[in-house]
């Protein structure tokens, strides 16, 4: 009986010992940072503007959801290549759901930004670099309007885990006006050469770019006509008055040196350069690339060689030849200098027909043996097996350097843009511009002979100049042809359309609504 | 080996230490049922340890006393209690008894059928199919309804899914909890999968495999929460206990048995199996003026990938009872090849019992030691192979026109990114080496007639080291390093310590004619995981032995990738139990207090109520209806099987720069089920037929989940775990039935059936979340299934093929219902992945010597994503890669691409006969010489026919394909073979 005793004595005793556990848990193999519950990281201005960055140095972000879904670009499917679970050919089509990838990318990209912006506007310690931040923020909530036209916020970051709220388009464009006003006041001038740090011509054109869209952010959901109040439009005017970026005009440079000054491996010096973001092979604060710019479109066998994937719609090559120009004339399409010929051996711009070597004289071949002929024609799903691999206009915007490597900044915003913007806001009812003389002066710049500053013409003229720049969609869904059919989508796209999807993972969020029709 | 014998001895000498000679006078007789003698069955003097087991004829002799009472039984029958009443000699004829009087083991006690108030069933050893079962988890295939076990391939020792009424998670594990000998296991594997951004991820080994079937008396599975809410926050994926063989309870001088056996296996070609092209076929299919066609070789895909694999097992079983101990000792080797060359399990076992009683019997002293050294040998059998393919994917696309090896012995070479298979086969080893401990002390007390405390301490350790490496002789596209260096290694290390420390108070006794059994208990549970890993690549060109010499890796400091993790979670546990039988009426009910580590903060214990009652409506009557009990239950368990360190913010270092892993969510709590079910047992037709019959629901909220980013934004990229909004309702029919189709003298002929048919559907439920990822040439970001509202658990989400237009190219639905092209069609979302309905069926046949059983199973309602044949059987690929001859022959262009849809979507629906045993019992004549004195030898096929439409390897699949840590279901990717066995076995007794 004794030990009996002893026995449950040592049971008790143990189970004491044992059950002392307070199930406090550790995390062994990390660390837990301080204030849990609370976000846990912090920002700076160059990791913001890597967020700018991380929505255009990727193919199929902003440049994708931009100009795919428009009628400058699309991506055929070639055999078992390019074929992505038909995210490219729904993009072109206008069948794309929330589960779309490159929306969903895009979404987070653009509240990634939003994110660190507002991180660093709550670091007192980070005041010098509010005024940025503020531009970068409201350049952020000016995508969230234009692609998702909602946009979510916290009043606070202390308890995360509250649901965020969300500001209706309405609501975000008078904040992204504000945030670009206020940086516009507090930014300094642009200097020469200085177009990758953000500036007050930065400011004023996404301000000037927030009033001309203004209809569109703040009008009826699913509209493709809109009435534009004659206070924005000469708000607009103003703005690109105030500007002191230039054109790269003169001295001999209309015929195309200008233009292709700003896609060039030596573009910083540019004045036409709004606002750009640094690509520098091994600088430290080099941000950009540029490098998809090429390579997305160029054949295999090429020099530089590439992925043979997205294409210039046959179609939108025809903006080119309007106005009697002949084909190849217009330099803003094919251009190249005889470094180019000897590196590449192809015109930068668009490319057609037969591809040449570096040289220029030696045909290149496709894997299979055939001619590498692009060609004009190109369906979504390409079948002929001799096609699959040729078919197509192939694009180089940005001109690769001797070594095959990104060195061109890329530009957000550009003179040019500011000046076609201009000359439409005047046309909408704005005062104190001259459509014709903006017109005029982007057409001189590359040659070309004067048109009627019309909404048409001015409309074309963007198409022209402005090619796969990340533009496009939000050019159409203004001018109310972003429904409407096109070479390869034969039927008129359903209103809901005009905006994308929320992503199907944002939905989590309850204060998030799915756009309508989706 | 002299280790071995020593520990032999020295185990003997206890066993005869513990032999004692009674004082009572000699009591000798025969012991038979209604058939003859019945040899072994077990004869005791009531409230003693005093017994022994019948002989051959039946005959047994004891000792006792004039007033004893002689305990009289045998597996199958009813037990007697006999008075001596001072006969010398006692004739005792024993009646078969059910089913209803097995007895289940259940949470903290057993039961019987007849008196459980929850859905319980048990598999006993003798019901199991006589398979060299890798897993314990393959005895219960086709047992018991309402499980479905699924085998994620055919490999030797691969991972096995097993589901008690369905999928109650999201993405919280939907695996049982299984307990052994009281010890509940910890969630998870022992073992490492592989990992490598270009050979593609490979699967953790199935980390039950440490059991020896020899070693199992039964397995219990708890199904609904009357049952399991005493596991509270573990309960809800459903409890399977394990059970092992114990000692005898009589005094009898050791017993030694040996069971042996010798297998064959072979590739189980499945009849609807589209095959790759023959060599003639794949040459008469070849435009003129191919290059193709100057090729002499000839290849056969099956030549190199598998072989005819034999496989043996030996266990060793000794047993001995004493005046005061029982003790059993097992060691078991078995040797299993797979049918994929380089494929294979040798597992060795050794498991001790030892049960001693002190103190006039009032402390029971059990001991338990289950050790298990595991090697397994695999392949670069991959789940996420891109287009240079995995050993599968090369030896189906190579082309039957070439060689694999030339006249010289070299290897036929033709790019890197069109593998060899023999050389990939040769150039690749995986092995993984485990080895696990589970041991424990189990202590009851009895503290008076009525109360007994219990305490157990068990401890679970187990190590594993997982080596692969690739040769640098194979040149495989993206594995050689910038500076053109080939060959990679990785190690991965796996350690695991777990503790279990339970304490239970139990009292028995009957009130005013109401019998009483309360439980209460206190649990302590400690799991300690931790490991790391070291990928090495670039070697030198002739180095051999990788692994074993890892450093010899050229330049150093590019050469190595490495990691470590380490993390524990704690349990604490306060619960208890009333059982009460009252004239008819039973009653249980439970309730657990459970904490874990796991929860938030301000969560960190969950409470879980359980009641279930029973009445019985017929009991012990004559005629149709024999017994007939009702049976309802509700209760509320948990899952708390999401991963450590959810609930906390975790920041981590990685190349110096500190990043966060997950952020803190205070509230996180466990998923919670929800389960209500009726049901009703009966013995009808003069006790010749026995069965259940159950309805239930199950719901479960709460469910755990990373906030997806975009959710979050704005905020950090890292995730934080929420529950959320949601239920996951599981609803089902089980029906289980036993006959007894003929009971005579000579002949017994049993036939059971089980089926059960299940509902699942996710509702109110705001996310639209991605899994089953798609991978191969042109498929990135490609996924087939998704978790939505008003659907089933992995609903196909993909486009619905329509055939080929006259070009060839691929037609989908469109949104208005016509065909056309995929760039304007919409997916579909109308095909579930889960089988609706699962059957089991078995018969067994005794006809004197001779015995005969086997069984089937099958899964029916679902669709299996063939993704095989998606990633490789185009129209394009052919005159390069192989293909089945349909592809040529469908209609589809050359260049059109095999975009994810339903032409990928297959019916599930199987039927296997699964295994056929035929045995014959030699009786003692034959070998008696040589001191045996029972022998049984038996045939046994496994796996013998599957019928099926299903055009893969095998549609029982169920290949890892989760997207961001939602696992997927039915999905096929180059799965491992299952194979068809012939074993030919004997058993001995000595």
């Amino acid at each position: 009986m004794k030990s009996l005793i002893k026995f449950i004595y040592c049971s008790v005793i143990a189970l004491a010992v044992v059950s002392c556990t307070d199930l406090e848990e550790q995390a062994l193999d990390g660390v837990i940072p301080e204030g849990a519950g609370g976000s846990g990281t912090s920002a700076d201005l160059s990791g913001l503007v890597g967020d700018v960055a991380a929505l255009h140095n990727e193919w199929n972000r902003n440049l994708g959801v931009q100009e795919m879904p428009g009628d400058a670009m699309a991506g055929p499917t070639r055999g078992g290549d390019w074929d992505d679970n038909a995210a490219l050919r729904q993009i072109h089509a206008h069948t794309w759901a929330p589960d779309h990838p490159w929306i969903g990318a895009t979404f987070n990209v653009l509240m990634t930004g939003i994110y660190n912006a507002d991180l660093i506007l709550n670091d007192s310690s980070q005041s010098s670099d509010h005024h940025a931040a503020k531009l970068l923020k409201a350049y952020f909530y000016f995508h969230m309007m234009d692609k998702f036209g909602q946009v979510p916020y916290r009043d606070s970051y202390d308890d995360m885990t509250l649901d965020a709220q969300v500001y209706t388009r309405a609501e975000a464009f008078a904040i992204a006006v504000s945030l670009a006003t206020d940086a516009l006041s507090g930014l300094p001038e642009k200097a020469s050469g200085g177009a990758d740090t953000p500036n007050k011509d930065a400011a004023r054109m996404l301000l000037a770019k927030l009033h001309l869209n203004r209809a569109v952010f703040t009008g009826e959901a699913g509209a493709t006509s809109f009435t534009h109040d004659a206070a924005d439009m000469t708000a607009v005017i103003d703005y690109v008055n105030d500007m002191t970026s230039s054109l790269n005009q003169g001295n001999g440079t209309a015929d195309g040196t200008g233009y292709w000054a700003n896609f060039d491996k030596d573009n910083d010096g540019s004045n036409e350069l709004i606002w750009a973001l640094k690509v520098e092979p091994g600088a430290s604060d080099s941000k950009g690339f540029t490098g998809y710019y090429w390579r997305m479109g160029q054949h295999y066998n090429q020099t530089p060689g590439g992925w043979n994937g997205p294409v210039m719609v046959g179609e939108y090559y025809d903006y080119f030849l309007e106005n009697g120009v002949a084909d190849g004339d217009d330099p803003r399409a094919t251009w190249s200098t005889p470094e180019i010929i000897s590196m590449m051996g192809n015109n930068v711009g668009v490319q057609r027909g037969q591809i040449k070597k570096p040289g220029g004289t030696e045909d290149v071949e496709d894997r299979k043996g055939n001619k590498l002929i692009y060609t004009k024609e190109v369906p979504l799903v390409v079948l002929d097996p001799v096609a699959i691999e040729s078919a197509g206009f192939r694009t180089i915007k940005y001109i690769p350097d001797d070594f095959d490597n990104a060195n061109a900044d890329y530009a957000i915003y550009r003179m040019a843009d500011a000046m076609l913007m201009r000359a439409e806001a005047a046309l909408l009812g704005g005062s104190g511009g001259n459509a014709q003389a903006d017109l005029d002066a982007v057409r001189a710049r590359v040659g070309l002979g004067s048109i009627s500053a019309s909404l048409d013409n001015v409309y074309a003229e963007r198409a022209r100049e402005l090619w796969w720049e990340g533009h496009r969609r939000t050019d159409m869904v203004r001018w109310g042809t972003f429904l409407s059919s096109k070479e390869l989508k034969p039927a008129e796209s359903d209103s809901k359309y005009l905006l994308f999807p929320i992503p199907a993972d944002a939905l989590i969020n309850p204060n998030m609504n799915q756009n309508p029709g989706y | 080996m002299k280790n071995q014998k020593t520990f032999f001895s020295f185990f003997l000498t206890i066993c005869i230490v513990g032999l004692s000679f009674a004082q009572s006078s000699n009591v000798s007789g025969t012991v038979s049922d209604a058939d003859g003698p019945l040899p072994g069955a077990t004869v005791v003097v009531k409230g003693t340890n005093t017994g022994v087991t019948t002989d051959f004829d039946g005959n047994f002799s004891i000792q006792a006393a004039g007033d004893d009472v002689l305990v009289v039984s045998y597996v199958g029958f009813e037990s007697q209690e006999v008075g001596v009443s001072n006969q010398t000699s006692i004739s005792v004829v024993l009646s078969s008894s059910n089913e209803l009087d097995e007895v289940i083991i259940t949470g903290y006690g057993s039961v019987t059928k007849r008196d459980a108030t929850g859905a319980v069933d048990a598999v006993s050893a003798g019901d199991f199919d006589q398979v060299s079962a890798d897993s314990p988890a393959q005895l219960l295939r086709g047992k018991v309804a309402g499980v479905q076990i699924t085998s994620s391939t055919g490999e030797p020792g691969a991972g096995v899914a097993i589901r008690v009424r369905g999928n109650s998670s999201v993405r919280s594990g939907n695996e049982p909890l299984i307990v052994v000998d009281g010890v509940p296991l910890a969630g998870g594997n022992t073992s490492s999968g592989l990992g490598d951004e270009i050979l593609g991820s490979g699967s953790a080994k199935n980390p039950l495999n440490f059991l020896n079937q020899n070693d199992i008396e039964s397995i219990s599975v708890l199904k609904d929460a009357s049952s399991t809410a005493i596991y509270g926050s573990r309960g809800a994926n459903g409890v399977i206990v394990i059970t092992t063989k114990r000692g005898t309870v009589v005094e009898s001088a050791p017993n030694v048995t040996y069971s042996g056996s010798v297998s064959f296996s072979s590739f189980a070609e499945n009849s609807s199996f589209n095959d790759v092209m023959s060599r003639s076929e794949y040459i008469s299919n070849l435009p003129s003026g191919s290059a193709v066609a100057s090729e002499s070789g000839s290849y056969k895909w099956q030549d190199v990938l598998l072989r005819n694999a034999t496989s043996t097992n030996h266990d060793i079983t000794v047993t001995a009872g004493g005046q005061n101990s029982s003790t059993r000792l097992s060691i078991g080797a078995n040797l299993q090849d797979g049918v994929v060359n380089k494929t294979g399990m040798d597992k060795y076992n050794v498991s001790l019992y030892n049960s001693y009683n002190l103190l006039d019997n009032k402390v029971n002293v059990q001991t338990r030691v289950i050790y298990s050294d595991i090697e397994d040998e695999s392949h670069l059998n991959t789940n996420t192979a891109g287009y240079v393919g995995n050993l599968i994917g090369t030896a189906l696309y190579w082309r039957p026109t070439l060689d694999v090896v030339d006249a010289t012995g070299a290897y036929t070479n033709v790019s890197d990114d069109y593998l060899n298979p023999q050389e990939l086969l040769d150039a690749y080893d995986d092995n993984t080496f485990t080895k696990r401990l589970l041991a424990n002390v189990n202590v009851s007390f009895a503290l008076n007639d009525n109360v007994t405390f219990r305490t157990i301490y068990g401890v679970d350790s187990s190590t594993s080291a997982r080596e692969a490496q690739l040769s640098p002789s194979m040149d495989i596209r993206d594995t050689a390093r910038a500076d053109g260096k080939r060959g990679q290694a990785s190690i991965y290390n796996d350690d695991r310590l777990n503790r279990t420390f339970e304490n239970t108070l139990n009292y028995v006794s009957n009130l005013n004619g109401v019998d009483v059994n309360l439980l209460a208990g206190y649990s302590y549970y400690s799991y300690v995981s931790e490991g790391s890993v070291l990928h090495a690549k670039g070697f030198n060109a002739d180095q051999v032995n990788l692994i074993d010499n890892i450093g010899g890796v050229v330049d150093v400091a590019e050469a190595y990738s490495i990691g470590s993790y380490k993390n524990e979670t704690e349990l604490q546990s306060f619960f208890a139990r009333a059982s009460l039988t009252y004239d008819k009426l039973l009653a249980t009910l439970t309730y657990r207090v459970d904490g874990s580590s796991k929860f938030g903060e301000d969560n960190k214990y969950g409470s879980f109520p359980a009641v279930g009652l029973g009445y019985k409506l017929f009991e012990n009557e004559s005629g149709l209806i024999n017994n007939l009990k009702v049976r309802g239950s509700w209760g509320v368990t948990g899952n708390q099987e999401f991963a450590v360190n959810s609930a906390i913010s975790k920041s981590r270092y990685s190349n110096a720069s500190i990043s966060v892993v997950t952020n803190a969510n205070p509230n996180l709590e466990w998923e919670t089920t929800t389960s209500t079910g009726v049901g009703v047992d009966f013995e009808i037709l003069d006790g010749k037929a026995t069965g259940s019959l159950d309805y239930f629901q199950r719901s479960t909220e709460n469910l755990i989940f990373p906030v997806p980013e975009a959710a979050t934004k704005p905020g950090p990229a890292s995730p934080r775990f929420i529950n959320l909004d949601g239920e996951l309702v599981n609803t089902g029919v089980e029906v289980g039935l036993n006959y007894n189709l003929v009971d005579s003298s000579d002949l017994t002929w049993d036939v059971s059936a089980n089926a059960s048919f299940l509902s699942n559907e996710i509702q109110n439920f705001a996310g639209f979340v991605q899994t089953g990822r798609i991978h191969g040439q042109g498929l990135s970001g490609a996924y087939a299934q998704v978790l939505t509202n008003n659907q089933p658990l992995y609903s196909y989400y993909i486009f619905e093929f329509q055939g080929y237009d006259s070009d060839g190219a691929s037609l989908y639905t469109q949104p208005d219902g016509s065909a056309g092209p995929l760039g304007s069609a919409s997916k579909v979302l109308d095909k579930q992945a889960l089988p609706k309905t699962n059957v089991g069926f078995s018969t067994s046949v005794a006809f004197g010597d001779w015995t005969m059983s086997t069984s089937f199973y099958g899964a029916f309602g679902h669709y299996v994503y063939n993704n095989t044949a998606n990633a490789y059987f185009f129209r394009g690929a052919y005159e390069t890669r192989n293909v089945p001859g349909s592809v040529l022959s469908s209609g589809q262009a050359i260049a059109d691409p095999n975009s994810p849809s339903t032409k990928f979507l297959e019916k599930g629906d199987f039927l296997r006969w699964s295994s056929l045993n035929i045995g014959y019992d030699l009786g003692d004549s034959i070998l008696s010489s040589f001191g045996v004195t029972n022998a049984r030898v038996y045939l046994n096929a496994d796996n013998l026919a599957t019928f099926t439409d299903y055009t893969g390897f095998d549609p029982e699949v169920a290949i890892d394909k989760s997207m961001g840590g939602v696992p997927s279901a039915g999905m096929d990717y180059l799965a491992y073979p299952k194979s068809r066995t012939f074993t030919l076995g004997v058993n001995l007794t000595f």
